[in-house]
């Protein structure tokens, strides 16, 4: 396992692998995908923090199909954070429009307040609430539910995360990669139109990392639910993603299957991110 | 809500620039302005400077060396900020008095000296700049203490590696570092100053503080005092923007992220220790030990006369009073500080800008802003019922609790807030974007979230408020229902009567509740946590 980590070499035989796999998979959700509705539109998103700064986020569209897995790289600043928190309608947009299931969340007019989005967004840190025990941070979005129902579900994504018997421990008392899985089951728990999840991995180390990538792709996929998935790491998007969505300086560079991205980025900048450069950049510029 | 507290500033303001001023202006101008205005500078740059002295070399003696005592001045140089400036100015009014125990002493020491009366011009303006600063330069201990300890062993020990020992590492690195912290504490203490009313008017000096309550009280004039208060505040507003430039774009607090090795500190033997532990002893024996011995001294001969039911009705004014304030200040901040951040900046924290300003704003001003819109309610609503009804519903607002709980909000709301910006900032982060994202509207989300993780936080803005309010004397004394009194005020109306010794219970009391949070605030300020 340890050879693939290192992607910006070459191609190792297990990245390839590896990706054709998860396509493989993905191949029959595209196919309902085409008749059913997109679980997340965003049209000319654009987010400006200062006025007079560069946008942070310029003018970047983009469909996330239902049940599909998107994962979105690019460098440090190049506006991940900022696309799923305008997403989540925790930052006002400046223009463009989010729809969410059909339901127009963000745009001139309408702005949906966070808690009316049904996006849920996994923290980069996790944000798990120090105050409470695991069972009622996974539990925290479930007010709505039955004392009966609400312990039900609780226990169900506990199952799923593989967190049984943690119940009653504080998320100090928890590793890192338990921490990560509380706040998935969390964020899952209520059953979220739209899955956001901000670099998860970035605070876990390198085998732990691998390990848990996968896990987390096969849980979401394992509930069915549509996933927006920042990644810092080329590897990690291509494992992971149905589709990828290329980032840079807030503009989106390209979007496509990671077959397509390998096979024929747009670009020396996107062949460079993902290693590719040198192969398919002589043959094609 | 911010906009209800920013009223008397906005009401002292436009009434300032107001219509006819002309001769109100030329007036004050010919008579008493320079008066004041002399005073005040006087009092203000004075009383700064000592402070500075005092609270820097006490600072950096205790940061950055090891002496006999060292320990213990750590958190006992704060002690002095407990005691309020006008209760130690009447103590050593009434010990230094021809009665007073320093001549008394004197003269059964030496017989020679037995029929000597010596009336030593105690209430000078000089002798209140040296009280301000005993009791006030603790703000600028705490914050230059805490700047040296964070410049910690990076650029100090850089310093002494390069050949700059002692002093010279002083004046060239530690000071220009610490100076954003140092202005800040310099200008707590002008602001101190300037708010002041009891010291000063004890001690008869015209301040623009007293002169306020003079126009208006005495005189009925409140025009006057009206654009007395406009220029206190212009007067303030400029120190504030001195030490915003001072401080520029680095933040007073930063001390985080320095890894905190503790310093290395530097013994100091001989004549040297000696020199240090004087050094910081004078200021906690002067602003401290020594007007509270005297003031124990007072109460243990006086108690029996002065505790009775009215006493006891006067701690119950005072802690109630108190109590409610706290309340209400830390509710308003808390929902102050949580708009701020729904609304990412621009509009509510323009507007929570504008409540810290409170603070800053003397209580003469607020009271002058307060009474002014206060009476005209009363008036119109008076009238209209007269018109309508027949009936004169006389004062619902001015003179009222209400009047005074209010003006306790405008002033002490920032008092609060800070710590709860700071608070949500630290303890937050985005925990309340994730309880957002998880379906909970805003206020849900305060009471599930916020509230739990700020508790500590909260407690301790309350206590910081309560005291305030514990000591508070020019509002309460303006503002307060007719007949009723706090611990405060009493004690200054009793030492006014020249019956200070009868005084020292109250007094006290106020400074042993003073005591709580200046020691809890000491660890909040020098670990940068809280
Ligand atoms: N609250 C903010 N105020 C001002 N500028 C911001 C703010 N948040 C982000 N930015 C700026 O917006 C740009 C995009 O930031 P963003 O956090 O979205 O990047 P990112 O792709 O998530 O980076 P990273 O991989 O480091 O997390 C950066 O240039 C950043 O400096
Ligand atoms: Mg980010």
């Amino acid at each position: 396992m340890s050879g693939e980590v290192d992607v910006a070499f070459g191609r190792p035989g297990a990245v390839p692998a590896e990706t054709t796999g998860t396509l493989g998979a993905a191949a029959s959700p595209d196919g309902h995908a085409a008749a059913r509705p997109a679980a997340l539109e965003v049209r000319g998103l654009t987010k400006r923090y200062r006025r007079g700064d560069r946008p942070a986020l310029d003018g970047v569209w983009l469909d996330v199909e239902d049940g599909e897995i998107l994962t979105l790289v690019g460098e440090s600043g190049s506006g991940k954070t900022t696309f799923l928190r305008l997403v989540a309608g925790l930052e006002r947009a400046d223009a463009g429009e989010v729809v969410i299931r059909g339901r127009t969340v963000c745009d001139e007019r309408t702005f949906t307040p966070p808690e009316h989005r049904g996006a849920s967004l996994v923290f980069q840190d996790y944000a798990l609430f120090p105050h409470l025990t695991v069972e009622r941070n996974v539990g925290f979005g479930l007010r709505r539910l039955g004392r009966a129902e609400r312990a039900e579900r609780v226990r169900e994504m506990l199952e799923l995360v593989g967190l049984l018997g943690f119940e009653r421990r504080y998320p100090h008392e928890l590793s890192g990669g338990q921490q990560q899985r509380v706040a998935l089951a969390r964020a899952l728990a209520p059953r979220p139109a739209v899955l956001l999840l901000d670099e998860p991995f970035s605070n876990l180390d390198r085998a732990l990392k691998a390990r848990l990538r996968q896990e987390v792709a096969a849980l979401i996929r394992a509930t069915g639910t549509t996933a927006v998935f920042v990644v810092h790491d080329p590897d990690d998007a291509l494992a992971i993603g149905d589709r990828i969505a290329v980032l840079r300086d807030g503009r989106l560079v390209q979007l496509g299957k990671p077959r397509e991205i390998l096979d024929s980025p747009c670009g020396p900048y996107v062949a460079g991110f993902f290693g590719v450069g040198e192969v398919v950049g002589e043959v094609e510029f | 809500m911010a906009l209800a507290l920013s009223v008397p500033m906005l009401v002292v303001a436009v009434g300032a620039l107001g219509a006819d001023g002309r001769e109100v202006w030329a007036h004050l101008a010919s008579t008493v302005m320079p008066e004041y205005l002399r005073n005040s500078v006087v009092l203000a740059a004075g009383s700064g400077a000592l402070a500075l002295v005092i609270g820097v070399a006490s600072a950096w003696l205790v940061a950055t060396r090891d002496f006999p005592g060292r320990r213990l001045f750590e958190w006992s140089l704060v002690l002095p900020l407990s005691v309020p400036a006008y209760i130690a100015a009447y103590t050593y009014a009434g010990m230094l008095d021809v009665t007073g125990p320093v001549q008394r002493t004197a003269r059964a020491l030496v017989p020679s000296l037995s029929d000597t009366f010596v009336a030593i011009p105690v209430m000078r303006i000089e002798t209140m700049v040296v009280i301000f600063a005993l009791v006030l330069y603790p703000y600028v201990y705490l914050l230059s203490r805490a700047a040296f300890l964070g410049q910690s062993r990076t650029a100090l020990e850089a310093a002494w590696t390069l050949g700059h020992g002692g002093a010279s590492a002083f004046w060239r690195v530690a000071l220009p570092l610490a100076r954003p912290a140092i202005a800040a504490g310099v200008s707590m203490v002008v602001m101190e100053v300037l708010n002041d009313y009891g010291a000063v008017s004890y001690y008869g000096v015209t301040t623009f503080t007293t002169g306020i309550f003079r126009s208006w009280h005495a005189l009925g004039d409140l025009d006057a005092a009206i654009r007395l208060a406009a220029i206190l505040m212009v007067f303030v507003l400029a120190v504030l923007a001195l030490e915003r430039s001072q401080r520029g774009r680095r933040r007073v607090d930063d001390t985080r992220g320095t890894g905190h090795r503790p310093l290395l500190r530097q013994r100091l033997r001989g004549w040297r220790a000696w020199a240090a532990f004087a050094v910081c002893f004078a200021p906690l024996l002067f602003g401290f030990l020594i007007p509270v011995a005297q003031l124990a001294l007072w109460t243990v001969r006086t108690a029996g006369d002065v505790v009775d039911a009215s006493y006891l009705r006067l701690v119950a004014n005072s802690f109630g009073l108190a109590t409610v304030a706290a309340l209400l200040c830390v509710a308003l901040a808390l929902l102050l500080v949580y708009a701020g951040r729904l609304d990412r900046g621009r509009t509510v924290s323009a507007a929570n800008r504008a409540v810290v300003l409170g603070y800053s704003i003397p209580g003469a001003v607020i009271a002058v802003g307060i009474i002014v819109p206060f009476g005209w309610i009363d008036r119109t609503v008076d009238a209209f019922a007269e018109a309508t009804l027949g009936v004169s519903t006389g004062l619902l607002l001015s003179g009222t609790l209400f009047a005074l709980v209010f003006a306790y909000a405008v002033r002490y709301t920032a008092v609060a807030l800070l710590p709860l910006e700071a608070g949500f900032e630290r303890q937050c982060r985005n925990l309340d974007d994730a309880s957002r994202c998880l379906g909970e509207p805003p206020l849900a989300t305060l009471w599930r979230v916020a509230l739990p993780l700020l508790r500590r936080t909260l407690v301790a803005a309350a206590i910081l408020v309560f005291v305030d309010v514990m000591k508070e004397i020019p509002l309460t004394l303006s503002l307060r229902p007719f007949n009723f009194d706090t611990l405060a005020t009493r004690a200054y109306q009793l030492a006014v009567d020249e019956q200070v010794a009868e005084s020292a219970n109250a007094a006290l009391v106020i400074i042993a509740v003073g005591l709580l949070p200046v020691l809890g605030l000491d660890r909040l300020l020098a670990r940068g946590r809280g």
